[in-house]
């Protein structure tokens, strides 16, 4: 036998001997398993519940609480990579901010929820498009130093979308229902249709543009359809006085509490996504922009004399809105030895009703954050990353700069009748963030999972800026005395994981 | 107050020297081939969506490469140039492209080739999670019934939506070239064993 002839048969039968499987496709019937962890031991020394700050303005690391997503995939059908069969997977997603021994909710159950559940498919009627059912949550990417997606749409929304993605056009447009999600069990339907169009212009930029809009339709009869109720005014609204006022000024009609008018409501928003990077020691910049029209509250309870009325609010909630730019960018400075990300935010909420109030809707805010992170060896890593942000209310007071704040505002005199809270209208934060970072695989600011012992420290000009159970009463009789306090330290202990 | 901060301080340090020392720890040594080894090493990238057939990026094939030498084995890259591309295409089970190899490198005394498949998964947590399912198969080129081999799959949760499987491989990078390492550790102790 020559030696070809042999090597010939040894190969022919080991051949039989090695795994007669394809290519690894995936598998039809094959279940898989995604998503993603946080949790964190933050023994707070100053009484604070585990937080550095109010929230994440001020920079995610150290501001956010415990967090798990499991998102379960069945193939249906697989996918078949070299073929154009038809493909269908089922997605169901449940997440929640509770962890066992980590926060508040101790991991119960109820604290979780069933965010995604869809359907998806493709190689069906049309080529490169898949086909999704059920919820249609989709964004274009995020600003990962702020934990935010301004550029997002159909989070609210369960219907069915199409999404085009050939070569550099990624085309999504959807329809469906955004009522729930809006509504909860004062459920009316909300029709609602959006899409975005993403380009890719050469290798280095992209540009997205989209946008998402809601009705609700006037139905008569229907008490969770939008109404209003006529002649109220907006601070008898805040003050919880519509129905004293009224009877106030009408003693002789204690039955005849004026009855809603049906109307229409619409809402959405327009998101815009700029990104471009790959040069020099740029990886990439992200810069989103997003408008939106919030949807109008329904209504509003109050009693009056042992009886409730209820207050429809569409014409009082009507004009609300958020303009919300952001931009983030990640630097490899010294590629395996140093990489910096850099983010900025800018935020504007607007009331049109409200002129007399400081809240949620009438502010604006602007934030940076830098993170480094300095590579000392592969897994190990050193992180220091420290923000600034300013918080302005734009209907006067809305936060307290010292425990005794009362006896500063409104010239020294306390206003029981006031609108306003606390004694001055910004508010100013300042983070620092440092510590040991452990990668197991590797450098890089975003690789995960990160297993990471830091050390925070905040200093805010609003007194005890970060959660906490501290009493902030003036009450001469009360058995706790409320404390000064700006700087705040916390140690943290923590992990985050994408699997 | 000050006795309880020195305390926490102290504990931080104490800390993240601990947090270093994993950096320190010394690695177990590869198993080397007695003498230089002539090796084919091929890595094939099927893309999921639109099914095309390309090269790995060139970070991980580099890393295979220093795997391969640290064992004391020749590394002799395979590129997925059009041709190899077709003849993959056309060969869809690991056999059929083993044997392939085997005949397109007549020169080589093993084979390794790395098989992975990339595949879009959804978007979780701000991220775009992807599946990248690999199959690693080493063997002798001459007697493919010592073929060892090993299948993972590896989840990648990319930060850019306009990184795509390429990326997703990139990131799978270092569990893939430590599963290849572990791959030619048996194959090797094998082949040398007495």
């Amino acid at each position: 036998m020559s030696e070809s002839i042999l090597r010939r048969s040894l190969i022919l039968s080991g051949l039989f001997a090695l795994s007669a499987a394809s290519a690894p496709d995936a598998i039809a019937g094959r279940a898989e398993v995604g998503g993603y962890f946080r949790v964190s031991a933050r023994p707070d020394l100053q009484g604070g519940n585990g937080r550095l700050g109010y929230w994440n303005l001020y920079g995610r690391l150290m501001n956010e609480g415990s967090y798990a997503a499991v998102e379960m995939k069945f193939d249906v059908l697989e996918r078949q990579p070299l073929a154009k069969d038809p493909w269908t997977s089922l997605h169901l997603r449940i997440e929640g901010g509770s962890v066992s021994n980590a926060d508040a909710g101790n991991g119960y159950l109820n604290n979780y929820r069933v965010s995604q559940l869809y359907a998806r498919a493709g190689n069906v009627l049309l080529p490169d498009v898949t086909w999704q059912v059920g919820t249609l949550d989709m964004f274009m990417g995020e600003l990962g130093m702020y934990d935010m997606r301004p550029a997002q749409i159909f989070f609210d929304t369960v219907g069915l979308s199409a999404r085009y993605e050939k070569g550099p056009v990624d085309l999504l447009l959807g329809v469906g229902d955004s009522g729930y999600w809006q509504r909860g069990a004062s459920y009316h339907a909300m029709p609602t249709a959006g899409g975005y169009l993403r380009m890719r212009l050469g290798s280095h930029v992209e540009l997205g543009g989209g946008g998402q809009y809601r009705f609700q339709p006037m139905t008569e009869g229907h008490r969770f359809a939008p109404h209003n109720t006529p002649g109220v005014a907006y601070e008898d609204y805040l003050r919880q006085e519509v129905t004293e006022r009224w009877f106030e000024e009408n003693p002789n009609e204690l039955r005849d509490f004026p009855n809603p008018v049906p109307t229409s409501a619409q809402s959405g928003q327009l998101i815009g996504y700029l990104g471009f990077g790959g040069l020099g020691p740029l990886r990439w910049n992200n810069t989103f922009v997003r408008y939106e029209k919030m949807h109008p509250q329904l209504s509003t309870t109050e009693t009056y004399e042992g009886t409730s009325y209820t207050i429809y609010t569409n014409d009082l909630t009507d004009e609300r809105t958020m303009l919300l730019l952001g931009n983030e960018m990640q630097l490899r400075l010294i590629p395996q030895r140093l990489d910096v990300v850099w983010a900025a935010l800018y935020g504007q909420h607007q009331d049109g009703d409200n002129d007399i109030a400081p809240s949620d809707h009438d502010r604006w805010y602007a934030s940076t954050v830098l993170r480094t992170q300095i590579y000392l060896n592969d897994t190990v890593h050193l992180l220091v990353e420290s923000s600034v942000a300013r918080e302005v209310s734009l209907n006067g007071n809305a936060y307290r700069e010292h425990a005794d704040s009362i006896f500063a505002s409104e010239g020294g005199l306390p206003d029981t009748r006031g609108l306003e809270y606390g004694d001055t209208d910004t508010r100013d934060t300042w983070q620092g963030k440092t510590g040991i970072v452990f990668n197991p695989l590797g450098p890089g600011v975003y690789v995960r999972p990160s297993l990471r012992l830091l050390y925070g420290v905040q200093h805010s000009n609003q007194n005890n800026a970060f959660g906490s159970a501290f009493v902030d009463t003036q009450d001469q009789f009360a058995d706790f005395k409320s404390v000064e306090r700006h700087w705040h330290h916390l140690g943290s202990l923590e992990m985050e994981a994408w699997f | 107050m000050v006795l309880t901060r020195r305390a926490a301080l102290g504990a931080f340090l104490g800390a993240a020297l601990i947090g270093l020392a994993p950096g320190c720890l010394p690695k177990t040594p590869p198993v080397r081939a007695a003498t230089a080894t002539a090796t084919a090493l091929c890595v094939v990238l099927t893309k999921v969506n639109d099914g095309t057939l390309t090269s790995a990026p060139a970070s991980l094939n580099k890393g295979l490469e220093e795997e391969l030498i640290a064992r004391n084995l020749t590394p002799s890259l395979v590129e997925i140039d059009a041709a190899a591309a077709d003849a993959f295409r056309a060969r869809r089970s690991t056999p059929q492209r083993v044997e392939w190899l085997v005949n397109k490198r007549a020169d080589a005394a093993l084979i390794v080739l790395v098989e992975a498949q990339v595949e879009y998964y959804t978007q979780i947590s701000g991220r775009f999670r992807w599946t990248v399912d690999v199959r690693v198969t080493a063997s002798p080129a001459s007697d493919l019934s010592q073929a060892v081999q090993s299948e993972f799959s590896v989840p990648v949760a990319l930060q850019y939506q306009h990184e795509r499987e390429e990326v997703a491989l990139e990131e799978a990078g270092p569990v893939i070239e430590r599963q290849v390492a572990s791959v030619l550790d048996q194959l090797v102790g094998g082949l040398s064993a007495p």
